[in-house]
């Protein structure tokens, strides 16, 4: 240790040692000074291109993981005859073009069409590969596959903008990236939460709308409407209410906004009131699990659900009315808090307070629950 | 988490605690060596070895804090998914692990107090509480 100290001071550190090494040092010292100036900003490329690097190994793992999950529970509930690896490595790759939207008129059944066609193909694909897996469990492996497709296309383009900062050396492309990386790291860790949780066929938190409008359902008839709907008749304070979710345990969000547009036909216009349950995003600082309510379509998508739903109650006038349960995006795609459990019952409150503000005895309202309802029945 | 990942994790957690420990140990040595310096008056070790000695015991406590607040957070985080099994007739309540195939509204079996069918009533992940 002595001479460690001896020897840092015979550096020149302190002042007092040799002063050609210290001379040596001082100008050393100039020169890295010197370098900072003229290659400050080439220095700081490098550091981010490894920063960033490290990172794209991180969200590489989390897509391996997730991959091998899908696998996994693909071989456990399919029990496919072949290797379920190539069909899964192409669906992973998968793709949607959205319509052209040069002549916007028109567009959401375009759009809905495609849709429809991206489901259906992806339904078959799983079907394909798990020949064993009853149908709530089809929907669970499909949520996964489109769970793991989503993390296999976030860590694809987070790679694509490194290897192009890299090629082209530039600092301003690799700066954005490093920029946003924080939260498409936080996305990135929710969706291998939400594997998890699709994989065991868990309630998420964006299935706190299908949770609340299934209390309404319980132990009442049931029957399905369009596309994976399915809708009870009830009575709340006098009120006809009709109260429709996706059809539940699998992992499904169904079309809505058909089936508010079917009832609304059925009824022939005459309801006087629609609201929608939904999850939506919580701004920092808010709490997950509070609760608000609104004017308007509480439905997230692409929004050709939302176009309908809209579409049909301004056709009819009826008032449309959203209650929102807040939480943030990754509690959204993770397996479901008790805090936003919790929000169930005061939101069939504020359901209820609001039907009672806003209808006679005797008027008929429907009650959408809007969300991912796996691991939610009827 | 695989038992491997954990043992993996076990593994940098122990050599990083005792890499931050022996860090610490030699930072107090040079501290108590400075002082030693002190005394006989070599002025110029004494601050060397104060500045080292401060810097290196800085660092082991920051990192030594820093893997705390980590295995805190890992606590903290790892989920528990819960069910709520619940008898609508008799209010009968019991709170297990989640089972794969467990949904809401699923009937499962005999209420043990009054013999109606049970159902899930909750399924939600809770924070491991801290110990």
């Amino acid at each position: 240790m002595q001479n460690l100290l001896d020897f840092t001071l015979q550096l020149g550190l302190l002042g007092s040692g040799d002063s050609t090494t210290g001379t040596m040092i001082s100008t050393l010292m100039y020169l890295t000074f010197i370098a900072f100036i003229f290659f400050g900003q080439k220095i700081q490329l490098y550091t981010m291109l490894w920063s960033v690097g490290g990172t794209l190994k991180k969200l590489d793992f989390l897509r391996t993981e997730v991959k091998k999950l899908t696998l996994e529970t693909i071989k456990e509930i399919g029990k496919p005859k072949e290797d379920p690896t190539p069909k899964l490595n192409s669906l992973l790759e998968h793709f949607l073009i959205s319509p052209v939207n040069l002549d916007p008129a028109g567009i959401v059944a375009k759009f809905d069409h495609l849709l429809d066609v991206r489901e259906d193909k992806f339904k078959n694909d799983v079907k394909m590969i798990a020949p064993a897996a009853n149908k709530v469990q089809i929907n669970n492996l499909e949520n996964l596959v489109e769970s793991s497709l989503a993390l296999n296309t976030i860590y694809r383009i987070v790679r694509h903008f490194y290897l192009l900062s890299k090629k082209t050396s530039s600092f301003y492309l690799i700066l954005q990236l490093q920029m946003i990386l924080p939260l498409v790291m936080q996305e990135a860790e929710a969706l291998q939460g939400a594997s998890q949780a699709f994989a065991q066929g868990q309630p998420i938190g964006d299935g706190i709308g299908a949770l609340v409008a299934s209390k309404f359902m319980l132990n009442k008839k049931k029957r399905k409407v369009k596309k994976d709907v399915v809708v009870s008749e009830t009575k709340i304070d006098g009120r006809k209410a009709t109260v429709l979710k996706a059809e539940g345990p699998g992992g499904n969000v169904g079309k809505p906004g058909d089936a508010v547009k079917q009832i609304i036909k059925e009824k022939k216009g005459k309801v006087k009131l629609i609201i929608m349950i939904d999850a939506a995003l919580k701004f920092e600082g808010e709490n997950s699990g509070e609760i608000s309510e609104g004017i308007g379509a509480a439905i997230g998508g692409v929004g050709t659900e939302k176009f309908k739903i809209e579409e049909v109650a301004s056709k009819y006038k009826i008032p449309l009315y959203a209650v929102i349960i807040k939480e943030s995006i990754q509690d959204a795609i993770s397996p479901m808090k008790k805090e936003i459990n919790e929000a169930t019952d005061k939101a069939i409150e504020r359901i209820k307070a609001l039907i009672k503000e806003n209808t006679k005895k005797g008027d008929t309202i429907i009650i959408a629950g809007i969300g991912n309802t796996i691991g939610i029945g009827q | 988490m695989k038992s491997s990942d954990l043992n993996k994790g076990r593994t940098y957690f122990y050599i990083v605690i005792l890499f931050s420990l022996a860090v610490l140990a030699y930072s107090l040595w040079i501290l108590y060596d400075s002082y030693t310096a002190y005394l006989e008056g070599r002025t110029g070790n004494f601050y060397m070895g104060l500045v080292i000695g401060a810097i290196g015991i800085g660092l082991a406590i920051s990192s030594l804090t820093t893997l705390r607040k980590r295995i805190i957070m890992i606590q903290t985080m790892e989920p528990r998914t819960v069910t709520v099994e619940f008898c609508n007739k008799c209010q009968y309540k019991k709170i297990r692990k989640f089972k794969k195939g467990d949904y809401v509204h699923k009937k499962t079996k005999k209420c043990p107090q009054c013999g109606t069918n049970l159902v899930i009533s909750e399924i939600y992940v809770e924070a491991k509480k801290k110990s």
